[in-house]
């Protein structure tokens, strides 16, 4: 059953990487979420109540529906639909990471395969690495700070997955100190988006840098 | 032979459905339900005008296109019942590049016109066809790996479904089924076949000079086409619900039926792409073959 | 020795060419060919159909010791393939040679002739003797004499150049093979291809190169012949060879001479003792690479023969996908994969010799009418000639691999073997053997696509610019030899077990229990023939149905339909190629590195004057590699010709410092 979710969380890759729409990312963001809510039920079973309801809570409450929660409401104040001047999606760049998302998922799941490791579970494996990677790809090719925001949060949904991954659940700590990390930027970029929003037409990073002269 | 009977149910009953179901959605009566082939019908008694620029290319064309979906029909089977009338090891190729043939000498006939437009309709469809390949190929690949036999017939039959992830796994392949029928059949996401603009159009641009008798072969051939593939579904789908031989039958027609259904749905909601994003919905087709291929060895418990 | 002699014979009378007059020259090496053909087809045929290996001794076996000549069941697959292509194309050189009768003098002609029968007898060598310094010198002989022919046309600059070129990299992979054989012959004692068994399995090899060392020593072979063969990235030579010759010699060089790099790999493969699995997924992915390569940068030519010369390059890495799939199939021990594997790339071997050779005569048929390669400038030309059109026609298809033509069977057989091994083999494999299936498919695709575009933009539509003299049908021998080729390919696709038989016995020679796999594998050909023959039964009876239903309603000719305006030139808008490739060139930039020339409009522009649009294409490979390399070269080498001063004083000079630098060396017991 969990590889089902697994299956569609990948899937859930391929429609970030071609989507032009702010709308469609925080949708992926929130069903990504409950994919991970979905997994961590099947998965952490043996685990303690408390824990799990904790886990349960952080994948079912935060990430499946603050956090996309929050985002609307970045992107409707600020007016932010559809990603303008992006170059990625124009013609054939698009065209290009179709070809990139494939060899990512490909590789990483050819690499998890090739690991020597008993107890490693192989499936999420391959997912863990490749929204590590594509995460890290999306900041990379992107220009807009809410789709920086959001790889952020695929990047810590990979996390998420390699924790389980490796057969054991996080840290409480290290998990809680991640959870934190993303909650503040979330939170900060509203708060800085609320107040300074309507002062750009456009969240870009390159106007943001202007910002400090 | 009945795949062969299965499918001329099929293909009569397809064009017409997928009319009704659109009229019906944008509130008006429709037509009635053979009402294309009866269109059809009169395409075939009327005469015929040929460009004076076009050689005997343009003339056998539709001919070869017919053929070729007739002989890739012959080997399509009947669900884990019976074989199609021609079953070898390896007979999906066949089938592949048999269509391929038909596509070649259209997009040809389409440049023998000397057209702008014909020859930009023949481009567009020279470009997705070859983009929608892998994605067929990766497909059967996986049904391949699934089954362990390389014939239509055996493939079908030794196709057990056990689990979730198998049964998320036949979803995806219907649904990508479905996504490499629209485009080959050149419909909605990629090719609006109600436009009226030669510029937008693939498929109606390039048989923008045939008439007559070879206009009616190549609509024909489009319904037959679609009822092909709409078998091909129909075959991933029927085995694994072990129905009797008659059930059978008649849940091959049903889903053929529901499958002209959802392409009128979808063609009722959804608005053609932008020209230059098919290339990259096309694409994006393989990397989905791409996953359902893992997902096989997550059901084969191969890792 | 004794057997070989009226091939010896033969070989020294090539230069009664140069006693007989321009007319008969053609007639002459047409005497020689043909004889030769009969002796050689003769001996193939002992081998391949009984068993019967001829043997004897090499005329070079005074200055190298004793080496042998043998017809086994390799040479003489490729000797028969050889001797069509040849046959065929000294028959299209007649008609295509014809107008150079006047232009070019008579010892032009003699050289031509002659380096074309000494280019022919020096594969039928390499393929032959055994001995690895025969082997160098035959080779040599082959490059020289197909270098003579590049350059026939020689009064233009650019072709001389063009020859140099591919004379330079033939010499590149010489040396290669030089170095192979010289650790051959360290390694084992003699240097031939006998003792490369034993060269492989020595302890001194795995000393020398690790205990990979088959595999390295196998790179250093494989670097050689496939500059011969035109794998990338050793493929720069190709795409400006084959253009620059006149076309029976670009049939024959596309068509057997690169095969005779695959003929040295197969070779050595026989020998090779272990790394099979290493080997074979190297082979297979450079020649997926290159197959891919090859075809993506098909699509954006303008020059019908440089699209025809890349389209080699993807053949050549169809054939090495086969044999790679082959040699995977014996390290794993999965005996179709490695039947169907050699099966279908020594097939596609023969294959691809018989319809590239066709549409080179095609492309040069094109050219002797129009006197343009251009393919922007052609058109129309189905009109003027019908039958160069569906002998091209013919060609495209078989080279998209479609059914019913001879490209399909050996794709067939391929694809099967990939599909069969699918699911036995472990992830890592099943995703090679995926990777293998996809890039095929695509591959077909890409090809579709650049054939309908070079074939519809030649000979369909119509014509886009006048020429002074008006197109006119090829000549009746330039006919007669498509018309050869032609029948093979189509008996190929609908008969394919004809072929199939004596394939299987040169593929017996690298796997030897593999007779099942191929008797199962002919029964489902045959069941290709069948449909096939279904195929073509319905495509005549629609055919005379609608011939019916025509007799009894009005048939018009009209213009073509024109979005109601028809008054300007029909031939100003249709699509050219580089239209045709334009959405496909947006695509893959990053590979075919594509630009464009064109200043837009500004707004200060009112009465704009005329623009122009320029597009060009560059090989990346060939710039990264070769150019950039030669630049090098020559930066280096300019730093030493300040030693080139030209006074003759201090050219004195140098060898003093040389003698003076040697004495004090040996003074200082140095060397």
């Amino acid at each position: 059953m969990s590889s089902l979710f697994v299956i569609i969380f990948l899937g859930t890759l391929f429609y970030l990487a071609l989507s032009v729409n702010v709308k469609n990312y925080i949708n992926l963001i929130g069903i990504q979420g409950l994919l991970l809510f979905g997994i961590a039920i099947f998965e952490l079973h043996e685990l303690n109540v408390v824990h799990l309801i904790l886990i349960l809570a952080e994948t079912l409450i935060f990430k499946g529906i603050i956090v996309p929660g929050l985002l609307y409401r970045i992107s409707k104040r600020n007016k932010i639909s559809v990603l303008k001047n992006n170059k990625t999606h124009r013609k054939a760049k698009g065209f290009n990471m179709v070809i990139i998302t494939a060899l990512v998922i490909g590789l990483s799941f050819v690499f998890s395969h090739n690991q020597q490791d008993a107890h490693l579970e192989i499936q999420y494996f391959t997912a863990a690495i490749s929204a590590m990677i594509m995460g890290i790809l999306f900041i990379t090719v992107n220009k807009n700070i809410i789709i920086h925001l959001i790889s952020f949060l695929v990047i810590e949904n990979g996390i998420f997955l390699m924790a389980i991954a490796v057969g054991s659940n996080m840290p409480m700590l290290v998990n809680a100190a991640i959870l934190l990390d993303i909650f503040s930027s979330v939170l900060v970029l509203t708060v800085f988006l609320n107040r300074i929003g309507q002062f750009f037409q456009d969240v870009e990073t390159d106007q943001l840098t202007e910002l400090k002269d | 032979m009945i795949s062969l009977l299965l499918i001329f149910i099929g293909a009569l009953i397809f064009p017409g459905l997928i009319s009704i179901t659109k009229a019906k959605l944008s509130g008006k009566k429709g037509p009635g339900i053979f009402q294309p082939y009866k269109d059809i019908l009169r395409l075939l008694k009327k005469g015929s005008v040929y460009s004076s620029t076009t050689s005997f290319v343009f003339q056998v064309a539709p001919i070869i296109y017919m053929a070729s979906v007739l002989g890739a029909i012959l080997m399509i089977p009947f669900g884990n019942f019976k074989q199609g009338l021609i079953s070898f090891e390896g007979d999906f190729l066949m089938f592949a590049y048999m269509l391929a043939f038909g596509k070649f000498l259209m997009i040809i006939s389409a440049l023998d016109t000397g057209s702008g437009f014909e020859g930009m309709g023949a481009n567009r469809e020279a470009l997705y066809s070859m983009l929608v390949e892998p994605a067929f190929f990766i497909v059967l690949s996986s049904v391949v790996m699934l089954s362990g036999y390389t014939s239509f017939y055996e493939m079908f039959t030794h196709f057990h479904v056990e689990n979730y992830v198998s049964w998320l796994y036949v979803a995806i392949s219907v649904y990508l089924l479905i996504q490499i029928t629209l485009i080959e059949n050149s419909r909605l996401p990629v090719d609006d076949p109600k436009t009226h603009l030669e510029l937008t159009m693939v498929h109606e641009v390039m048989v923008l000079d045939n008439s007559g008798f070879d206009l009616g072969l190549i609509q024909i051939t489009g319904a037959l086409k679609f009822a092909m593939f709409g078998a091909l579904i129909g075959n991933l789908v029927i085995p694994p619900m072990h129905l009797g031989f008659e059930l059978s039958a008649l849940a091959f027609v049903v889903i053929q039926a529901l499958f002209a259904i959802t392409v009128g749905f979808m063609e009722s909601f959804r608005a053609r792409l932008k020209m230059i994003y098919n290339p990259q919905f096309i694409l994006t087709l393989s990397g989905i073959a791409l996953i359902a291929f893992f997902a096989v060895f997550f059901i084969t418990k191969t890792i | 020795m004794d057997s070989f002699v009226p091939l010896w014979v033969l070989c020294i009378s090539a230069i009664l060419i140069f006693t007989v007059p321009n007319n008969f020259k053609h007639t002459i090496s047409l005497a020689l060919v043909a004889i030769t053909i009969a002796f050689t087809s003769y001996w193939a045929g002992l081998a391949l159909f009984y068993g019967f290996e001829l043997q004897g001794l090499s005329p070079f076996s005074m200055i190298s010791g004793d080496s042998p000549i043998v017809v086994d069941k390799l040479s003489a697959f490729f000797i028969l393939v050889v001797n069509f292509t040849v046959l065929t194309g000294l028959l299209y050189a007649k008609g295509y040679l014809k107008s150079y009768l006047k232009t070019k003098n008579k010892h032009l002609m003699s050289i031509h002739y002659f380096s074309y029968v000494w280019l022919y007898f020096s594969m039928l060598l390499v393929t032959m003797v055994r001995g690895g310094l025969d082997f160098l010198i035959v080779w040599e002989l082959m490059t020289i004499s197909s270098f003579l022919l590049v350059i026939f046309d020689s009064e233009k600059e650019d072709i001389l150049k063009t020859g140099i070129n591919y004379l330079i990299q033939m010499h590149v992979g010489f040396l290669f093979l030089l170095v192979g054989f010289l650790f051959t012959g360290e390694f084992s004692g003699t240097i031939s291809f006998d003792s490369m068994g034993v060269a492989f399995s020595s302890n001194e090899l795995f000393e020398v190169f690790g205990s990979h060392g088959n595999f390295w020593l196998f790179l250093i072979f494989f670097i050689g012949f496939g500059i011969k063969a035109g794998f990338i990235p050793l493929h720069a030579w190709l795409p400006h060879a084959h253009p620059a010759a006149p076309s029976h010699v670009s049939g024959v060089m596309s068509g057997v001479m690169i095969k005779m790099g695959i003929y040295g790999i197969l070779r050595v493969l026989t020998h090779l003792q272990s790394d099979w699995m290493e080997v074979g997924v190297f082979i297979l992915i450079i020649s997926i690479l290159s197959g891919l390569y090859g075809v993506m940068m098909a699509i954006v030519q303008h020059d019908l023969k440089k699209l025809l010369a890349y389209h080699s390059i993807e053949n050549i890495g169809i054939i090495g996908i086969g044999i790679g799939l082959g040699l995977i199939g014996i390290a794993t021990e999965n005996h179709p994969l490695a039947v169907l594997g050699f099966g279908g790339g020594i097939l596609h071997i023969l294959n691809h010799s018989l319809f590239k050779s066709l549409l080179f005569y095609g492309a040069g048929s094109v050219y002797k009418s129009t006197h343009t390669r251009e393919l922007n400038s052609l058109g129309g030309l189905i009109k003027s000639m019908p039958k160069t059109a569906i002998f091209f026609l013919l060609g495209a298809l078989a080279i998209c691999g479609l059914p019913p033509f001879n490209g399909f069977v050996s794709e067939f057989l391929i694809y099967s073997g990939l599909f069969k091994s699918l699911s036995s083999a472990n992830l890592n494999m099943s995703l090679m053997f995926l990777g293998g299936i996809t890039s095929l498919a695509l591959i077909g695709g890409l090809a579709i696509f650049c054939f309908t575009k070079a074939f519809g933009v030649v000979f369909l539509g119509s014509a886009r610019c006048e020429f002074p003299i008006k197109p006119v049908e090829a000549d009746g021998s330039m006919l007669f030899s498509k018309l050869l080729v032609a029948v093979v390919i189509v008996m190929i696709g609908v008969l394919p077990n004809l072929f199939l038989q004596p394939i299987s016995e040169v593929v017996g020679m690298f796997v030897t229990s593999g007779g099942d796999v191929f008797a199962k594998t002919m029964h489902t050909t045959s069941q290709v023939g069948i449909i096939s023959g279904i195929f073509i039964l319905v495509i005549v009876v629609l055919y005379f149905m609608r011939k019916k239903q025509q007799s009894t309603v009005a048939v018009e000719y009209g213009p073509t339909w024109g979005c109601g305006y028809t008054g300007a030139d029909p031939a100003v808008h249709q699509y050219t190629a580089t239209s045709y490739a334009d959405n496909y060139k947006q695509l893959t930039k990053p590979v075919v590195g594509s630009e464009t020339e064109y200043k837009s409009f500004s707004e200060e522009e009112i009465f704009a004057p005329a623009r122009s649009f320029v597009s060009h294409s560059h090989d990346k490979i060939e710039d990264n590699i070769i150019n950039k390399g030669i630049a090098w070269i020559l930066k280096t080498m300019e730093r030493f010709a300040v030693l080139h001063t030209g006074k003759v004083q201090h050219y004195l000079i140098y060898p003093l410092v040389f003698i003076l630098t040697l004495f004090l060396l040996t003074l200082l017991n140095i060397i």
